[in-house]
């Protein structure tokens, strides 16, 4: 045996239709291969041919694919049945649909041992806690007594690991394993991935979209665009190295920690001033404070990063400068107006002066109407325009300036790419000559390299028509590349705020310290 | 075009012919639907009466196709009363929950409670007869499907990204409702509409065949079955002019709703 996976000129169909063409690569035993490109790129579908699961709609047009010298496109439904349950173990994006919500851990791992071989819970139980004991997964009984719901995604994710290695399977599947979680969780996942690797011995192919993790964990990287494999072979090489110019851009896109930051502009007029900002959900004994005493404030032509975990508050924030969620305490001062005791119907005239962009790009367009209605509506809504001749000029004029054509106004958003449809959303936005733009993730769906394309834009965009951003996201190292300050959020709290180079090359909370230390970057 | 859409068209087109002919067939009649004859009552189906006479000699055929248009229209127009009421107070109430919300969806969980065909007898009875009455007896619980119906979906949207985005955008409440909810929900209402029309037929039949509908001597399928009832034995055809007429027709528009039900399915959407 050669190779543990040996794919030879494999060409994948959906259909009638041809999504992944001529690819080639092998995985040897105990080896790491990395799988990375934009979303669309025929990643996914490897693995899905790899599994052979019936229902995927993936069927293999042409090519060989051996794993242990023997072709899995030759075999029959029964020994790819076999072949899966003790040979093969994959891993998903969402744990939480690996595991069956209303069933304890443990039992879960019981069936799982007891579908191959008879087995009693006690000898299973022993055998998953030595498994959990090597994947330095601590208080193992409490986990196996546990329900899905009350464990972390993270550690939801590691138990799905653990799950998939019970069978001490030869090859591990992960598609995008870490994308779901939060960096600091995701380093986890990763340094659990490379002690199965070290433990067991396990082969991995691990399909992503995170080049950082790629790098950190891969021996062989392979890079595809559009359903072709444009770079392949050992990671030091095909990174430090990129032979193509696609994986060049892509690369280019990454963001990186950056110390030295694009300058504040000198010193604007004040535009907002929060103090004190609270937010509390339910009544009586059970609350739940998101956000606890927030202050900061909001210069002409600044960009205010706000970082942290899922949960942390930062989107909540937002929400309530905008008015999607009522403040339950404390001041948001704009020039003279104070916004929190503002009633609902005087509030719609600061819709004019904050505008706000979504995480959903397609999501946040009507799906029934066009892009072009779309912001028409906002136009009549907002401003003294009527006549439709000069509404569609600045519509048209608007989408020249976000990086789009006239023309792309008039399909509907679901006929736009996940950046496009962002783009077209800042123009939205932009119609109404904002002072201030708020970002909720407005990247974090997008590729890199659509990421990096839209972050340029709102760079471009603050500085010439000197509109405030207020950017939220859980990438510090995008925050580095272009927020002039920063807010670091933890459990509703703002734990460390000031100027972005100033947080980043010295932090002084150990919470900063650690989000930093978990970027996955290239070098 | 696949087998899905084919059906779509084959029902909408069948349930259009039944419409228009039920709109001319009263100028179509071979006999005279009102006229009564004794001496030919009870006649066996022939040549110039093809469904036979009923007891009182008049001409089954053309009572039955006189009685088409009441019984059609009268349905489609209650269906789509019922249909824009219950949406509106759907759509109202889940856009703006709250008590208002609370109030109005424990007063359709009252409606609810009742055997609907139960409750349409009891109204009806209080009201008295008529056709008019008759459709507000029916009318009275069926808007409340599609008010639970709206409102349930409205709740999963309104809390979706484009609906922040128009309230953003300076859209009016008003706006936001029937600009941008309306149209993202429509598609499971029009389909409980379709299939409420073979139903609400069958009641405002049911009511008539009780006596509570359409009074005699005007034509209508439900009544008609309701006076043939009493010689059945010695005339059958009496009672399978109109009651045949029933069957089809209901079999029509349900299938018509099932294939608007399917054509509006997402997964077959996808497909295509």
């Amino acid at each position: 045996m050669e190779h543990l996976v040996d794919v030879k000129n494999l060409s994948i169909n959906y259909g009638p239709k041809t999504v992944v063409h001529d690819v080639s690569f092998t995985v040897d035993e105990g080896e790491i291969l990395a799988i990375v490109g934009e979303s669309g790129s025929g990643k996914s579908t490897i693995l899905k041919a790899i599994m052979q699961m019936p229902g995927f709609g993936v069927c293999a047009s042409k090519g060989t694919m051996y794993f242990e010298d023997r072709d899995l496109l030759k075999m029959t439904k029964r020994e790819m049945i076999n072949i899966r349950g003790t040979k093969m173990g994959a891993i998903f994006q969402n744990p939480s649909a690996a595991l069956n919500p209303i069933r304890k851990i443990g039992i879960q791992f019981w069936e799982t041992l007891n579908s191959h071989k008879r087995i009693s819970k006690k000898a299973a139980y022993a055998q998953v806690l030595s498994i959990f004991e090597r994947l330095n997964l601590k208080n193992g009984t409490r986990i196996l007594n546990a329900y899905p719901y009350q464990l972390s995604g993270g550690m939801n994710q590691r138990v799905a690991i653990a799950l998939s290695m019970i069978m001490a399977p030869k090859l591990l599947l992960a598609d995008e394993p870490t994308s779901a979680l939060d960096v600091t969780t995701q380093a986890q996942v990763v340094d659990e991935l490379l002690r199965l690797k070290n433990e067991f011995h396990t082969s991995i192919i691990l399909v992503t979209h995170n080049i950082g993790v790629a790098a950190k964990l891969a021996d062989k990287t392979m890079i595809m665009y559009q359903g072709k494999v444009v770079d392949y072979g050992p990671s030091q090489e095909v990174l430090k190295n990129p032979q193509n110019a696609y994986s060049r851009m892509l690369l280019d896109s990454i963001p990186q920690i950056k110390t030295e930051n694009p300058s504040a502009p000198s010193h604007g007029k004040k535009l907002l001033e929060v103090k004190e900002l609270c937010k509390t959900y339910g009544k009586g004994k059970h609350t739940f404070q998101a956000v606890k005493y927030v202050n900061f404030q909001l210069s002409e032509g600044e960009i205010l990063g706000i970082v942290g975990e899922s949960g942390s508050g930062k989107s909540t924030i937002v929400k309530q400068l905008i008015r999607l969620e009522k403040p339950s305490h404390g001041s948001i001062q704009m020039g003279e107006l104070e916004l929190s005791t503002l009633k609902e119907r005087e509030f719609s005239k600061i819709y004019a002066n904050m505008q706000m962009i979504f995480q959903n790009a397609v999501g946040s367009f009507d799906s029934h109407m066009k892009i072009r209605t779309s912001i028409t509506e906002a136009i009549r809504n907002m401003t003294q325009l009527r006549n439709s001749n000069e509404i569609n000029a600045l519509i048209d004029d608007l989408m020249v300036k976000v990086g789009l054509t006239p023309e792309m106004a008039d399909r509907f958003p679901h006929e736009l790419s996940g950046g496009q449809c962002q783009r077209a959303a800042v123009a939205r936005a932009l119609a109404l000559k904002p002072k201030i733009l708020i970002c909720d993730e407005a990247t974090s769906a997008l590729d890199v390299s659509a990421q990096a394309q839209v972050v340029k834009l709102l760079q471009r965009l603050g500085k010439e028509m000197n509109i405030a951003i207020i950017f939220i996201c859980h990438d510090l190292a995008l925050v580095s590349e272009i927020c002039h300050r920063v807010i670091v959020m933890k459990n509703g709290s703002c734990v460390e705020a000031g100027i972005t180079s100033e947080v980043i090359s010295n932090p002084k909370e150990h919470y900063t310290r650690n989000l930093l230390s978990s970027i996955l970057t290239v070098e | 075009m696949d087998k899905v859409k084919k059906r779509f068209l084959f029902f909408s087109i069948v349930s259009l012919i039944i419409i228009i002919f039920s709109l001319i067939a009263p100028y179509l009649t071979p006999n005279d639907p009102y006229e009564t004859n004794v001496l030919l009552g009870k006649l066996a189906p022939c040549k110039s009466y093809p469904f036979g006479t009923d007891s009182l000699g008049r001409c089954v055929l053309s009572r039955v196709m006189v009685g088409a248009k009441t019984s059609i229209f009268s349905a489609l127009v209650l269906v789509f009363i019922t249909f824009a009421f219950g949406t509106l107070i759907g759509i109202i109430s889940g856009y703006f929950g709250g008590i208002f919300d609370s109030i109005l969806m424990r007063f359709v969980d009252i409606l609810l409670a009742f055997p609907s065909m139960v409750l349409a007898i009891a109204v009806a009875g209080i009201l008295g007869g008529g056709l008019i009455n008759a459709m507000l007896a029916l009318g009275l619980t069926a808007w409340t499907t599609y008010a639970r119906l709206a409102r349930s979906h409205v709740l999963a949207i309104k809390e979706e990204d484009f609906i922040k985005a128009a309230k953003i955008n300076g859209s009016s409440k008003t706006a936001i409702m029937f600009k941008h909810l309306l149209p993202n929900i429509i598609g499971p209402l029009v389909v409980n509409a379709t299939v409420q029309i073979g139903s609400t037929m069958m009641g405002i039949a049911g009511l008539s065949f009780l006596g509570l509908g359409v009074q005699v001597p005007h034509a209508e399928w439900g009544s008609m079955v309701s006076e043939a009832r009493t010689c059945f034995q010695l005339a059958p055809w009496t009672v399978f002019g109109p009651g045949i007429a029933i069957i089809i027709t209901i079999m029509i528009f349900n299938c018509f709703g099932d294939s608007v039900q399917n054509i509006l399915d997402p997964k077959h959407k996808a497909k295509g």
